[in-house]
């Protein structure tokens, strides 16, 4: 669709032969943020590889295809896709250490970026900029060495970073999974208000399913490999169709001193390679039929999509 | 820097006191009288009486502590005493064998670098290459080959069969060629594993894929960030091979008949020339200590959390 920054289409993404990724598709509008959860290994940081598209990270795209901004961008060139990374697509990982060098000062890591991209960096242009994300001692930022500050500061600093650079889309992979609270809040506040000035649209992997409801306008869940269930924060959160994602929502751990209800078993390592349902062996649900029943996203309701409406009367 | 560096300087102190200490007790307790060692040098008959009379000339009569208040006083003002072989001052002797010996080893680990980084960062990057495996052989086998080897080999090739190098070097462009060359084999090897083992390890951090993932340009993110997280461990290997260059390659020295610190300390040692010994092992200690000191700055420079310490 024309208006759409990001479409995914059926994509498939392997490591070496390890197939990861199956047929997963979803789009994304100018300005909305996308939440992706599930288990640890279903495929969603890779699904971040691959739009990055950087070799070094080893996602290689069997089928499918990812175009942004009516460009597909599936099998660019390693320098036209350096020309688009920083400057279309934004990137904060999850490790705080890395999005920069870290024994080298902020400045001359902001200078080497800007000037990858022939754009001329502007040292009160960057302090305004931490002004207007209420950094603390914005004067006296650039000259530090990422070591020198906290994890939560150098996610922000990296953010800053991507302002400057001007991207239309950021990847946010598990960017406050590490940080703590006050940092977590900080951040997503950040982004959130990033959005509404600049019309980021963020595509935000993460575990947290609160982070999720407070930033996403959508949320997609995957599982060993596949999306499964896919539609509005709201709709998913409230009335999830798919039988993982209500035992998904049944996890998230609550003040009552008990541990979370978790998941009997664990995904299938080849999950992604299955022709049918890949949750079969932990589903209470399941039957002969949704071991052979082709894999396929349904919009079961208008704008949410799931894979499968076992158990639940819709 | 100033306070780091200020701080390191005052740590040296008491290690120059204990070198200086330590170098004239061992001349100390070496057997042999130096009075009698110098008139038997000069010839002629030594009598009880001439004997005194020289010990006494040469101070050998003081108290130990004295004479070594003494020795380092003179020192401090450059005079190391004269060559009991040929009665020459000390530091003109140790001067000129340590340009010779600073020459060659600026020459070699010069050259070194210059070969060895370039080659280390291509086959990190071309890891698994042909090229890459190829240098691991040449590597692996110069690293292995001991330096007389090298020196007697190249000395066979380059002034037997081609005859294009005079068999004895001579203190020329020319001459040095031979010795540089043999000391840079080896140290090439080291310094190139060095650097693709470093290089490789850097590119695997995820700061890397950070960098590649807004775009920064590759040779910025090789040459600028990658070579200089990598430089600490290489500066490690270049100044430890260093300061055996300077502590005097003795075998190649003695093979080319280079007249550096090596051959001088060989000599003095056979002629039992106390002096000249005495002064380069002191000259040589310092020269460490102060490589040392360097070594340690350059890694601030490089690295700032060395300074937490």
């Amino acid at each position: 669709m024309a208006n759409n920054l990001l479409e995914i289409n059926d994509l498939t993404v392997t490591y070496g032969d390890f197939k990861i990724i199956t047929e997963v598709s979803f789009a994304m509008k100018p300005g909305e943020i996308v939440c992706i959860a599930g288990e640890s290994g279903c495929g969603k940081s890779t699904l971040i590889k691959a739009v990055l598209g950087i070799k070094q990270l080893g996602a290689h795209i069997k089928k499918g295809s990812i175009v942004l901004d009516g460009r597909d961008i599936t099998h660019l060139g390693v320098e036209e896709r350096r020309q688009i990374l920083g400057t279309q697509i934004g990137y904060v990982p999850q490790n705080t250490r890395g999005s920069f060098n870290n024994i080298r000062s902020y400045d001359v890591q902001y200078q080497e970026a800007m000037r990858s991209h022939n754009k001329k960096f502007n040292r009160v242009e960057a302090i305004k900029c931490f002004d207007r994300l209420n950094f603390p001692d914005s004067d006296k930022l650039l000259a530090y060495q990422p070591w020198e500050m906290s994890g939560g500061m150098n996610q922000r600093m990296a953010i800053a970073l991507a302002v400057l650079l001007g991207p239309k889309l950021m990847l946010c992979d598990e960017a406050t999974s590490v940080l703590d609270v006050t940092s977590q809040k900080e951040v997503i506040e950040e982004l959130a208000k990033l959005r509404n000035e600049l019309g980021w649209s963020i595509l935000f992997i993460t575990h947290n399913l609160g982070v999720a409801s407070h930033i996403a306008d959508k949320l997609g869940v995957m599982y060993a490999g596949r999306m499964v269930e896919y539609g509005d924060i709201r709709k998913v959160l409230d009335d999830p169709i798919h039988p993982y994602t209500r035992k998904l929502l049944a996890a998230i751990p609550g003040k009552d001193r008990k541990l979370p209800v978790g998941l009997e078993g664990r995904p299938p390592l080849d999950g992604a390679e299955w022709e049918g349902c890949n949750f079969v062996p932990r589903c209470e649900y399941c039957t002969d039929s949704c071991k052979t029943r082709p894999y396929k996203l349904q919009e079961i309701v208008p704008g949410h999509y799931a894979s499968c409406t076992s158990g639940r009367s819709v | 820097m100033l306070k780091y560096s200020l701080r390191r300087i005052i740590k040296l102190i008491p290690v120059l006191v204990a070198i200086t200490l330590m170098v004239f007790t061992l001349m100390y307790l070496t057997p042999g009288d130096p009075a009698l060692q110098k008139l038997t040098s000069q010839g002629g008959a030594v009598t009880p009486e001439l004997l005194a009379m020289e010990r006494h000339e040469m101070g050998l009569d003081r108290p130990f502590f004295v004479r070594y208040v003494d020795w380092v006083v003179n020192v401090a003002q450059g005079d190391f005493g004269n060559s009991f072989k040929d009665d020459q001052p000390v530091a003109v002797k140790l001067l000129k064998a340590l340009g010779y010996t600073g020459a060659l080893a600026a020459a070699s680990t010069l050259f070194s670098v210059l070969i060895a980084i370039p080659i280390g960062v291509y086959t990190a990057i071309k890891k698994d290459s042909i090229f890459d495996n190829i240098v691991r052989v040449l590597t692996f086998t110069g690293n292995a080959m001991p330096n007389f080897l090298i020196a007697l080999l190249l000395m066979f090739l380059f002034c037997i069969k081609v005859k294009f190098f005079p068999v004895i070097a001579t203190a020329s462009l020319k001459g040095m060629f031979l010795p540089t060359l043999a000391l840079s084999i080896p140290m090439i090897s080291r310094f190139a594993r060095q650097t693709r083992a470093d290089v490789m390890c850097q590119l695997s951090e995820e700061y890397v894929i950070g960098m590649h993932a807004r775009g920064v340009k590759e040779r910025i993110i090789l040459f600028r960030n990658v070579l200089h997280n990598s430089l600490g461990s290489i500066i490690t290997i270049v100044s430890l091979q260093i300061r055996v260059l300077i502590g005097g390659s003795v075998v190649t020295e003695m093979i080319f008949r280079w007249p550096g610190i090596g051959s001088l300390m060989m000599n003095s040692i056979t002629a039992r020339d106390y002096p000249v010994v005495q002064g380069a092992v002191l000259i040589l200690s310092t020269l460490q200590v102060l490589i040392n000191l360097l070594t340690d700055l350059s890694y601030y420079v490089i690295d700032k959390r060395i300074s937490m310490e």
